[in-house]
């Protein structure tokens, strides 16, 4: 019988592997004994490393832009970009951009010289500042003293809840530009100011030329109102009407554009943006500094990503489950046309 | 005692060889016996005759594994009890079930009498052994060295009776592949 003598050279074979297989399996925790690891598991598995890594990709690229470079570095750069715009975007006087913390008796200087250009001129200022603040409550209950004691008003305002200690207030302050200095130099006081610019746009030339055809506008409609007086028949007197009406509606838009410019040059606006931080960004940061920043800021990241990951996982659970049921069935389906296949 | 020790005496002829290797493995070769013949008396007479041909053996040979030895002289001494014993009656022992299973490694292929050597075939199947895995190899052998039953097998590695079974038809068919390969099988 031919079985009998495969039966027989099997008996001879290495004597490693006859005791191999009498030594003890060493009894391990098979999870398949209890799962069916090699579908379910390895899918659910799978599942679960997609998600955390499409989560953990912002909060590692968040990290990256707001921790791992140091808070200095990065809003020095996005300084530089904001005064290329402006300078760009106004053919007027340059943008004045500096950065608060590092450069403070510079900025001192630069609005001494600033204020000086200003008298005789029709400047418009308009600065963008951001500040960070531990309470934000308190900081904006001082803000609004502050515009009160100097005579301002808040033109637009918005407060962003991120999470809890993160919220970000955004604003539009306009202050009398005679008290715009005092303002800031209090404000900067109250909070960690990380970023500040400023931009004058001069209107003089243009604000002398709206001046120039008001009075002569003015003018003209004296000399009109007088050939109305002179008036002898119906015609001139609806064709004189009609001249002093469209020199009227004129001298009303220009004396509106007037207004208009008063009030820019007359109340600076400060764009104020304010983030809400448990630990300031440390001003002219020393290597160690900007060390123990990273490792805490990146711990929180690290922190909000993984509470962000379960909230997540749990919002997808029933996607998570309906795919690993799906897998699943394509696995054994796999299985069995395989296994008919051979 | 230790084997090298057992293996002396048996060199020395000294009969106190026998009883060593009987204390030593007589539960192991009861245990390969009875997986063949099921049966006491049978294995009681089979394990006698193995000390036998142990003492008979050595000299000249001198194992590097006594117990592999051991237990290789009693299946065979067994296999040889089971086909006497079927000549009278054949049952749906554990035997006669790996017979039925490893026939579709061979195949009704006429030119295996001449082709197979036994000699070529074992080499063949430790050179195919090799090559599996641990566990294939152990499942394997379970099987068709030491006879165990699937449920054992499926027990002792924790495996279900259908993944083992799976397990030894994958392996049987890889087996019959590579002796085909091999040119052992034609």
């Amino acid at each position: 019988m031919k079985t009998e003598k495969l039966i027989n050279a099997i008996n001879d074979i290495d004597d490693r592997y006859v005791e191999e297989a009498h030594s003890k399996t060493k009894k391990k925790f098979d999870i398949s004994a209890y799962l069916n690891w090699n579908s379910f598991g390895k899918l659910a598995a799978a599942a679960c490393a997609l998600l955390l890594v499409i989560n953990l990709f912002p909060v590692l690229f968040h990290s990256y832009g707001k921790g791992a470079a140091g808070g200095a570095s990065y809003d020095s750069s996005y300084m530089a970009q904001e005064s290329v715009a402006y300078n760009g975007a106004y053919a007027s006087e340059p943008a004045e951009a500096y950065y608060v913390a590092d450069e403070e008796a510079k900025a001192e200087e630069t609005i001494a010289d600033t204020g000086n250009a200003r008298q005789g001129k029709k400047l418009i200022l308009t600065s963008y500042m951001t500040m960070e603040t531990q309470d934000m409550d308190v900081l904006l209950e001082k803000v609004n003293g502050l515009i009160n004691k100097y005579g301002g008003y808040v033109q637009r305002s918005s407060i962003r809840n991120q999470n809890v200690n993160s919220r970000t207030y955004d604003s539009s302050i306009r202050i009398p530009a005679d008290k715009y200095e005092a303002f800031l130099s209090e404000l900067k006081g109250e909070g960690n100011a990380l970023f500040y610019s400023e931009e004058v746009k001069d209107i003089t030339d243009a604000y002398a030329d709206i001046e120039a055809r008001l009075n002569s506008l003015r003018a003209q409609e004296a000399k009109v109102l007088e050939f109305y007086d002179k008036a002898e028949d119906l015609q001139d007197l609806i064709t004189v009407e009609s001249r002093l009406s469209d020199i009227r509606y004129q001298i009303e838009s220009y004396e509106s554009q007037i207004k208009n410019y008063d009030l820019l040059v007359s109340y600076s606006t400060l764009n104020l943006t304010v983030n809400e931080t448990k630990v300031y960004t440390p001003v002219s940061p020393t290597f160690l500094q900007r060390l123990a920043s990273s490792f805490s800021r990146g711990f929180r990241n690290f922190y909000e990503g993984i509470g962000d990951f379960i909230i997540d996982l749990v919002y997808n659970i029933w996607t998570i489950l309906f795919l690993a049921v799906l897998g699943f069935a394509g696995y054994r389906l796999y299985k069995r046309f395989r296994n008919r296949k051979k | 005692m230790e084997d090298d020790k057992i293996v002396n005496l048996y060199l020395e002829r000294n009969e106190n060889a026998i009883a060593e290797t009987k204390n030593k493995y007589e539960n192991y070769c009861f245990s390969i016996s009875y997986s063949i013949l099921h049966d006491q008396q049978d294995c009681e007479e089979t394990l006698n005759d193995t000390y036998l041909a142990a003492w008979n053996a050595i000299p000249p040979h001198h194992p590097e594994n006594l117990a592999t030895f051991i237990g290789k002289i009693c299946r065979r001494l067994s296999l040889n009890k089971w086909r006497s014993n079927s000549a009278l009656k054949r049952g749906g022992d554990q035997v006669t079930l790996s017979f039925d299973e490893l026939e579709g490694c061979i195949g009704e292929d006429r030119s295996f009498r001449e082709a197979l050597q036994e000699k070529i075939l074992t080499d063949s199947i430790n050179e195919f052994l090799a090559g599996l895995k641990e566990n294939e190899r152990k499942v394997f052998v379970c099987r068709y060295w030491y006879f165990d039953s699937i449920e054992d097998i499926a027990k002792r590695f924790s495996y279900s009776s259908s993944k083992t079974k799976m397990m030894l038809k994958r392996t049987r068919d890889r087996l019959k592949d590579y002796l085909i390969k091999e040119g052992v099988l034609q």
